[in-house]
């Protein structure tokens, strides 16, 4: 019961907060936002007994990239007028109504049944299980993770530093 | 001998999380009286004046005095600022310290009519994890503070505070992983119970080098000198809270000191025993902590005594009669601790009312922690008393230059020590 209302809640609370992301006219806010959608999401991983992945969930993109994002914004530090006026655009109408049809898609296949998930084992989402999953079977995608944000940093150092030595 | 729903509600795992939240929030929102108390009476001490000392024994009431006059000024909000933004910040700062002691343990398992039993609010088996995550939100409360304060200020000191909690979040996560390896755990009551039996088991003599980048990184982390630079006076007014009035500020203010309380006792857990005397074990015998507990009893019956007799000497300008009365307060308190302890020694507790016996040794244990505590805690303001404020590129070289490298270094080091079994 506790954990239907908590995934009600949080499910709720993260769609609602990835709506304002976008409808949200200022940046800080959206940024806001999206932190507090970050923090449901954590919050739904915790819920699937993914402990160890809501932790890091939130220390990563709440705690980490979205204080990069926050810091950009206020450095812009945009005057309301340059915000501009919303207007109707003809891409806005498209999106609402593949909204409508994705609503309607999902509703034609939700049946209200649950999936039947394989049941949880003892060290399901500890650090111990998600360890030996990425330095096990998983250690290709992992490393191919890794270069790719290092080939990231050196971009970042390139384009930033003038003088390379 | 107890009645059924006693032993129900003694033995229900909700009253000791309960019991633990309570222990907790009293060690820190009370606890922020004393911190401010002590705050002001210690850079007093270290000035040579005698800091506030005319409310009640020894100033404490003036803690209490500083609390209303904050609570009574009025509330104001700059105009072109962010209003709901300005009103969120503040509480960021004090919600994310005050998570953090959900994962704190706070004495060692203890059995309880069969049942064991620890003062923790949650027992997650990625606890020190959960700490680093919810950390790393505080720099929140200080970025959108400053930001929506519409002040330039308050701006600048914002953006410093987040380059400035950014770096040392790095070293301080990493400092962590030299101690996760010499643990082999990430359960912060499995690390202090790593830390059992001889002092060389403290972290603070395993891994020193995490201890010192942890000790500095977390100064940093709380925005305490020498890294204020968040706020630093003579360049930025006050910082990220220039434009914070009343409660607000009060509320940046106590987040401050429940961010220095939960790195002091973070430190004590980490590195220097959490609840554990050194040999208590090889001493007193299998369960230390519940024979000492007659000789706590007499120790504080004797704090007491000295307490007492020093408001009881006659000064000029000081409520004399107050002193008096409390001078006869702590007396009354050190005969009936002093009793306790006698009845405590004189009847086998241990064997006649086991359940009386492990509640002690609970006890004696969160003594211990918050002496252990105690010391760090005045450690921040010893520092902060006796230390300038580094420059802001110097802030930035020690992060990244020296910190960090070195960080990196000792999990190297610490690993090719646990790889050989040296440590």
């Amino acid at each position: 019961m506790w954990e239907a209302i908590f995934f009600w809640g949080f499910g709720g609370l993260a769609a609602a907060l990835a709506v304002l992301v976008i409808a949200m006219k200022n940046p800080i806010h959206s940024a806001v936002a999206l932190i507090g959608n970050m923090f449901c999401l954590a919050a739904l991983f915790a819920l699937l007994d993914a402990h160890f992945l809501a932790a890091i969930q939130v220390l990563v993109y709440a705690g980490a990239i979205m204080v990069l994002f926050m810091f950009v914004i206020m450095l812009l530090n945009l005057k309301a007028e340059e915000l501009g006026r919303s207007r109707r655009t003809l891409a806005k109408g498209l999106g609402l109504v593949l909204l409508a049809w994705v609503a309607v898609r999902f509703l034609a296949e939700f049946k209200g049944e649950a999936l039947a998930l394989p049941a949880v084992t003892e060290d399901y989402g500890t650090i111990e299980s998600i360890g030996r999953l990425i330095f096990g079977p998983q250690i290709l995608p992992f490393e191919v993770a890794s270069v790719l944000l290092l080939a990231a940093i050196l971009g970042a150092v390139t384009i930033a530093k003038k003088r390379l030595w | 001998m107890i009645p059924e729903w006693v032993q129900d509600i003694l033995t229900s795992k909700w009253t000791w999380a309960a019991l633990a939240l309570v222990v907790a929030y009293v060690l820190t929102l009370v606890g922020i009286v004393v911190y401010t108390w002590l705050e002001r009476r210690g850079a007093a001490f270290i000035q040579r004046r005698p800091g506030p000392n005319r409310r009640g024994p020894y100033g404490i009431v003036q803690a209490v005095a500083d609390a209303v006059k904050l609570a009574t000024k009025e509330d104001v909000v700059p105009a072109g600022a962010n209003k709901w933004l300005h009103a969120v910040a503040p509480m960021i700062g004090m919600t994310v310290a005050l998570t953090i002691i959900a994962v704190i343990p706070f004495s060692g398992d203890f059995e309880l009519f069969g049942q064991t039993f620890r003062l923790q609010i949650a027992d997650m088996n990625f606890g020190f994890i959960f700490i680093l995550a919810i950390s790393s939100l505080a720099v929140y409360g200080v970025a959108l503070g400053g930001w929506s304060s519409n002040n330039k200020y308050s701006l600048l000191g914002s953006l410093r505070s987040g380059a400035q909690m950014i770096s040392y979040e790095i070293s301080l996560g990493l400092s962590l992983v030299g101690v996760l390896l010499i643990y082999n755990t990430v359960k912060l009551d499995e690390m202090v119970i790593a830390q059992t039996g001889a002092i060389w088991h403290w972290g603070v003599v395993q891994a020193p080098m995490a201890f010192l980048i942890f000790l500095t990184s977390s100064y940093a982390e709380a925005n305490r000198v020498p890294f204020d630079l968040v706020e630093a006076d003579s360049e930025l007014v006050a910082g990220f809270h220039t434009e914070y009035s009343s409660l607000r500020f009060g509320l940046f203010y106590m987040g401050e000191y429940v961010h220095m309380a939960v790195s002091a006792i973070l430190t004590v857990i980490l590195f220097f025993g959490g609840w554990h005397i050194p040999w208590a074990e090889e001493i007193f015998g299998s369960a230390p902590y519940v024979t000492l507990f007659p000789w706590l009893l007499f120790g504080a019956a004797l704090v007491c005594l000295v307490i007492a007799w020093d408001t009881s000497r006659p000064r000029r300008r000081v409520h004399t009669r107050g002193n008096l009365l409390l001078a006869f307060l702590l007396v009354c308190v050190a005969g009936s601790a002093a009793a306790l302890g006698g009845l405590y020694l004189a009847g086998d507790v241990q064997t006649e009312i086991p359940w009386l016996a492990s509640i002690c040794g609970m006890l004696t244990q969160v003594i211990v922690l918050v002496l252990k505590f105690a010391f760090f805690f005045w450690l921040f303001i010893w520092v902060r008393w006796t230390l300038p404020r580094f420059r802001y590129d110097q802030l930035m070289k020690l992060g990244w230059k020296v910190m960090l490298p070195l960080a990196l270094l000792n999990i190297g080091v610490t690993g090719v020590l646990v790889l050989l079994g040296v440590l």
